[in-house]
C-alpha cells in the first residue's frame, strides 16, 4: 500500500524557487514555430525564383494540347482578374479578355455569322454569363478532352421548356423538343431523318426533297437490277464495256452472270478518294484521300452510274462489243445542242466522204443543196438524238417544267428551238453532303458496322418477288435508321442472360457540336449538283 | 479544457454556433450545386464565402497563442471565453474548408494547405480528447504529484535522503541487538545495503531508465516484503521509508508519461498552425491573381 507524504514534509523537501523553473517547453514551441514559418516562407521563395511557384499554385495540369503555356499562367489568365465559370467576382469584361485569348486560337464565330459571339444561337441576354471557361474547364490532367464538355452544359438550355424566349430569331427553335439525356424519353427522334412519331403528312415534319426523278436502291441491290418478263436479269456483266468489268465483277464471275451491286460500289468513303482524269473519267488507281472517312464521297455519274446508264446520243443496243456514242454528263441545254448537232455533223461527214465542206458556199451551187440537204439531216437527227436524250436524262433526272416531258416534237426550225423545245432543264439536283444536319456522324468509327444495320430499307425485301418498282418516293424517310437504332449502342451498358446491348458513349458531345458551324442552316447541307 | 455534460452550459452557445454554421454551410453549398452543371468552386459564391470566414477562423485561431502568451497582462477576454471559442470556431472551419476545396485538392500549394489543415485539426482534436481524461488520471493515479520540471530534483532528494536512511540503519541495528550481535548486525545492513545499491538506489537515480523491479509495483510489494522478511523488525520503519521512496517514484513516471501524452501533441499543433497561416496568407494572393 503506498505511503502518503503529507504537505508539510513536501513542502520541507520541496525548493521553493522551483516555480521560476525553466519555461523550455513553451520557449521551444515558440522556436519550433517560427522555423516553421520561416521554412513554409523560405519554401515559397524557392519556388518563385527557381520559378515553379506557378506551376505549384496550379490547380492542375493542364490538358496536353495546351502544354507549351504548362508554365505560362498569363496566356490564358489575367492577373487577378477571375475567369473561372462559376467566379463570384467574375465581371463580363474580364471574361471577354479571356475569351479573346482563347480565341487567338480558336475561332469559334465569323464576321458575318448569324449566331451568337460563340457560333451557336445567340441568346436574347447573357443570364448564363457564357464564356469560353463556362463549358471549358482547365487544370483537369493532361489527358482530359477539353471539347467533350459535360452534358449539364447542354441541358442548362435545351432541358428547359422555355427554350424558344432565350433564343434569338430562328423560329426552327421553337419547334425545339426538351433534350435532357440520350433516351426515349430524353431525346427526340432525328429531326432531319424525319420524325416517325408525326407521319408523313404532319406540317411539322421536315423531310429531304432529293429532287432526282427516279431512283431505287432497292432495284439497284438485287442482282441485275431487275427481272424481265422471262425472269431473266436484265443487266449482266456481259452488257457492260470492258474497262468497268473488273470494277463490277466478282471473283470468277462469268460474262453472263447477272451484276450484284454493293454498298460499296457506289458509296465510298472520303478516305478513299477517287480523283477524275482530265476528261472526267474515274480512274480506280488512285491513292488514299487524306479525309477521315466520316462521310462518304458524292455520288457522280461519271463514277458510280455510267457504266450502266451511259448517255447515249442514240438509241441503241446494250452490246458491249459496240459501245455507243455518248454525250458527257452535266451539260448545259445549249453546250448539249451544240454537242449532239457537232455529231451528227462529223457523223453526216464521216458518211459522206466526198462532200466537200465549204465555209461560204455560193448560192445557187450545186452544193449548196447538197450542204441544205446535210443540215436538214443534221437537224433531224438531232431532234431525234434530243428526244431519245429526253428520255434517258428523263430516266433519272426531274426537270424544270415537268409538262415538257412528253411534249410533241416537231422538226426545230433553228438551234435555239433546238435547245428549248426539246431538252427541257434539268432540275438541279440536291443531295445533302450530310444528312444529319445538326450531329455528326462518323462512319469511319462505325466501319465495323454492317451497312444494313443503320441503312435496311436500301435492301431488298424478301418478299419483294423479281420486280420492283423503280422510284422511291422523293418525299420519304432517309432509309438512315433513326434514334433508335443508335440507342443500341449508346446507352447505358446493359447485360442479360440472352445478349447485351450499349456500352458506347451517349454524351451529348459524342455527336454534337457546339461550335460547329454547320449548327447553322444556312450552312449546313451544302449541297451537291448544280 | 473540459467538454462533458456538467460544463455543457458554457460550451452551448458555441455548441449552438458550430451546428447551425455547418448546417446553413451546407445547406448553401447544397442549394448552389442543385442544377449546376458541376460542384460549385472554390471561387464561386459559397466557396468563396466559406473560404474568406474560414481563413479569418483560422487566423483568429492563432491569436490565442499570443493571447496566452503575450498579453497575459493586457487581457483581452478571459482565457476560458479563448478556449471554448477556439475550440468549437476551430471545428467550423473544417466544414467550411471542405466546402470551399471541396474535391479538389489542387497543386502543391494547396495540397499542402490541406495537409497542414488535416494534422492541425487532428492534433488539435486529439489534444482536447486527451484533456478530457489525462487530467482526471492523473489526480487519481498520481496522488503524489508534484511540478513537472521538478521531478529530477525531487527524486534526487528522495535519493539522499534514503542513502542517508540506510546509513543509520546500522546504528539501530547495533542498539537493538546488543554488544555480542556484531556478526548479525553486519549481516544484516550487508542485506540492507545490497538491497540499496542494487536495486533502490539505482532506481531513485533521475538517471534511470526503466527495467527496475522497481517499476512494478506489485513486484516491488514483494521485493520489500522480502527484505522486511531478513531483517529485524527494528529496521522495518526505514524499509517502509524506501518504500515509499519507490512509490512516489513511480507515480513520478506515471505523471512524467501523462505529461507528455497531455502536452507534446503542441509541438506538432503550434508549429504547424503557423506554417499553415503562412501558407494559407500566400494562397490567398495567388488564387486571387490566378482564379
Amino acid at each position: 500500500m503506498p505511503l502518503r507524504e503529507t504537505a508539510k514534509q513536501r513542502a520541507k523537501r520541496i525548493d521553493g524557487r522551483v516555480l521560476d523553473g525553466s519555461r523550455w517547453l513553451e520557449r521551444g514551441r515558440f522556436l519550433l514555430a517560427g522555423v516553421a514559418a520561416i521554412v513554409a516562407i523560405g519554401w515559397w521563395g524557392l519556388g518563385m525564383t527557381f520559378r515553379r511557384a506557378d506551376a505549384w499554385t496550379s490547380p492542375g495540369p493542364v490538358a496536353a494540347v495546351h502544354a507549351t503555356w504548362a508554365n505560362d499562367c498569363n496566356a490564358c489568365h489575367t492577373d487577378y482578374q477571375a475567369i473561372r465559370g462559376d467566379a463570384l467576382l467574375a465581371s463580363s469584361d474580364a471574361r471577354a479578355v479571356a475569351d479573346q485569348k482563347c480565341q487567338k486560337c480558336h475561332a469559334v464565330a465569323h464576321k458575318d455569322d448569324l449566331l451568337g459571339p460563340f457560333g451557336h444561337h445567340a441568346l436574347t441576354g447573357n443570364d448564363f454569363q457564357l464564356g469560353c471557361t463556362t463549358c471549358h474547364q482547365e487544370h483537369r490532367g493532361t489527358s482530359q478532352s477539353l471539347a467533350r464538355t459535360a452534358d449539364g452544359n447542354c441541358t442548362m438550355c435545351h432541358a428547359r421548356d422555355d427554350l424558344a424566349k432565350l433564343v434569338k430569331g430562328t423560329p426552327a427553335v421553337a419547334d425545339l423538343k426538351v433534350v435532357t439525356q440520350f433516351s426515349a424519353t430524353g431525346h427526340p427522334f432525328f429531326r432531319s431523318l424525319g420524325d416517325p412519331e408525326l407521319g408523313p403528312a404532319s406540317p411539322k415534319q421536315v423531310p429531304r426533297k432529293l429532287k432526282f426523278a427516279q431512283f431505287s436502291h432497292q432495284l439497284h441491290m438485287m442482282p441485275g437490277m431487275a427481272r424481265d418478263s422471262d425472269h431473266q436479269a436484265v443487266w449482266t456483266l456481259g452488257q457492260l464495256a470492258e474497262a468497268d468489268r473488273a470494277r463490277y465483277a466478282k471473283k470468277g464471275q462469268s460474262l453472263s452472270e447477272p451484276v450484284q451491286l454493293e454498298c460499296g460500289s457506289c458509296h465510298q468513303s472520303e478516305s478513299r478518294g477517287i480523283e477524275r482524269t482530265k476528261t472526267g473519267e474515274a480512274s480506280d488507281a488512285s491513292p488514299p484521300g487524306n479525309s477521315s472517312g466520316a462521310y462518304m464521297l458524292p455520288v457522280v455519274y461519271e463514277n458510280q452510274c455510267r457504266a450502266c446508264h451511259p448517255l447515249t446520243i442514240e438509241p441503241c443496243a446494250d452490246d458491249a462489243a459496240k459501245p455507243c456514242d455518248t454525250v458527257p454528263h452535266r451539260l448545259t441545254p445549249a453546250k448539249l445542242a451544240e454537242e449532239v448537232e457537232k455529231y451528227w455533223q462529223d457523223r453526216y461527214f464521216k458518211d459522206h466522204p466526198t462532200l466537200q465542206r465549204r465555209l461560204l458556199p455560193l448560192p445557187g451551187s450545186s452544193q449548196d443543196v447538197e450542204y441544205q440537204d446535210a443540215s436538214d439531216w443534221v437537224r433531224e437527227q438531232s431532234r431525234q438524238s434530243a428526244t431519245h436524250l429526253n428520255r434517258v436524262c428523263g430516266k433519272c433526272h426531274q426537270f424544270t417544267d415537268e409538262a415538257a416531258r412528253e411534249q410533241p416534237r416537231q422538226r426545230p426550225a433553228s438551234a435555239d428551238e433546238l435547245i428549248d423545245a426539246i431538252i427541257p432543264r434539268v432540275a438541279p439536283v440536291e443531295i445533302p453532303r450530310k444528312l444529319l444536319a445538326h450531329a455528326r456522324f462518323d462512319h469511319a468509327a462505325h466501319r465495323a458496322v454492317d451497312c444494313a444495320a443503320c441503312h435496311q430499307d436500301a435492301y431488298p425485301a424478301k418478299s419483294s418477288g423479281d420486280k420492283l418498282s423503280d422510284s422511291e418516293p422523293n418525299e420519304s424517310s432517309l432509309m438512315i435508321a433513326n434514334r433508335d437504332k443508335c440507342r443500341e449502342c449508346h446507352s447505358p451498358r446493359q447485360e442479360d442472360a440472352a445478349s447485351s446491348r450499349g456500352g458506347a458513349r451517349f454524351d451529348c458531345a459524342e455527336c454534337h457540336r457546339y461550335h460547329n458551324p454547320a449548327a447553322a442552316p444556312s450552312r449546313e447541307t451544302g449541297t451537291i449538283g448544280n | 479544457m473540459l467538454v462533458d455534460f456538467k460544463n455543457l452550459g458554457a460550451h452551448r452557445n458555441w455548441v449552438i454556433l458550430f451546428v447551425l454554421g455547418s448546417l446553413a454551410s451546407m445547406a448553401w453549398y447544397a442549394s448552389a450545386s442543385r442544377g449546376a452543371m458541376d460542384w460549385p468552386s472554390g471561387a464561386s459564391a459559397p466557396g468563396l464565402t466559406f473560404g474568406i470566414i474560414a481563413g479569418l477562423l483560422i487566423l483568429f485561431e492563432f491569436l490565442l497563442w499570443p493571447r496566452k502568451t503575450l498579453f497575459r497582462v493586457w487581457r483581452i477576454g478571459r482565457t476560458q471565453v479563448w478556449m471554448r471559442a477556439h475550440i468549437w470556431l476551430g471545428l467550423l472551419t473544417v466544414p467550411l474548408i471542405v466546402l470551399h476545396s471541396w474535391r479538389e485538392l489542387g497543386g502543391a500549394l494547396t495540397t499542402t494547405l490541406v495537409a497542414l489543415f488535416a494534422v492541425v485539426i487532428a492534433s488539435g482534436i486529439w489534444g482536447l480528447v486527451v484533456q478530457q481524461f489525462l487530467p482526471r488520471a492523473m489526480l487519481a493515479q498520481v496522488p503524489a504529484e508534484t511540478i513537472y520540471t521538478q521531478i529530477g530534483g525531487v527524486i534526487e532528494g528522495f535519493r539522499q535522503e534514503a542513502r542517508l536512511l540506510v546509513t543509520g540503519v546500522r546504528g539501530e541495528l547495533s542498539a537493538e541487538s546488543g554488544a555480542g550481535a556484531t556478526a548479525t548486525v553486519a549481516a544484516n545492513f550487508a542485506v540492507l545495503e545490497n538491497a540499496f545499491a542494487t536495486v533502490i538506489e539505482p532506481y531513485l537515480s533521475t538517471a534511470s531508465r526503466g527495467g527496475s523491479l522497481l517499476a512494478n509495483g506489485a513486484r516491488a510489494v514483494n521485493f520489500f516484503r522480502g527484505l522486511r522478511d531478513q531483517l529485524p523488525i527494528g529496521v522495518h520503519p526505514t524499509i517502509d521509508r524506501l518504500e515509499t521512496f519507490c512509490e512516489q517514484r513511480r507515480q513520478f513516471a506515471l505523471q512524467a508519461r501523462l505529461h507528455f501524452w497531455l502536452h507534446n501533441w503542441l509541438w506538432i499543433h503550434l508549429p504547424l498552425s503557423a506554417a499553415l497561416v503562412v501558407l494559407m496568407l500566400v494562397h490567398v494572393v495567388v488564387a486571387l491573381k490566378f482564379w
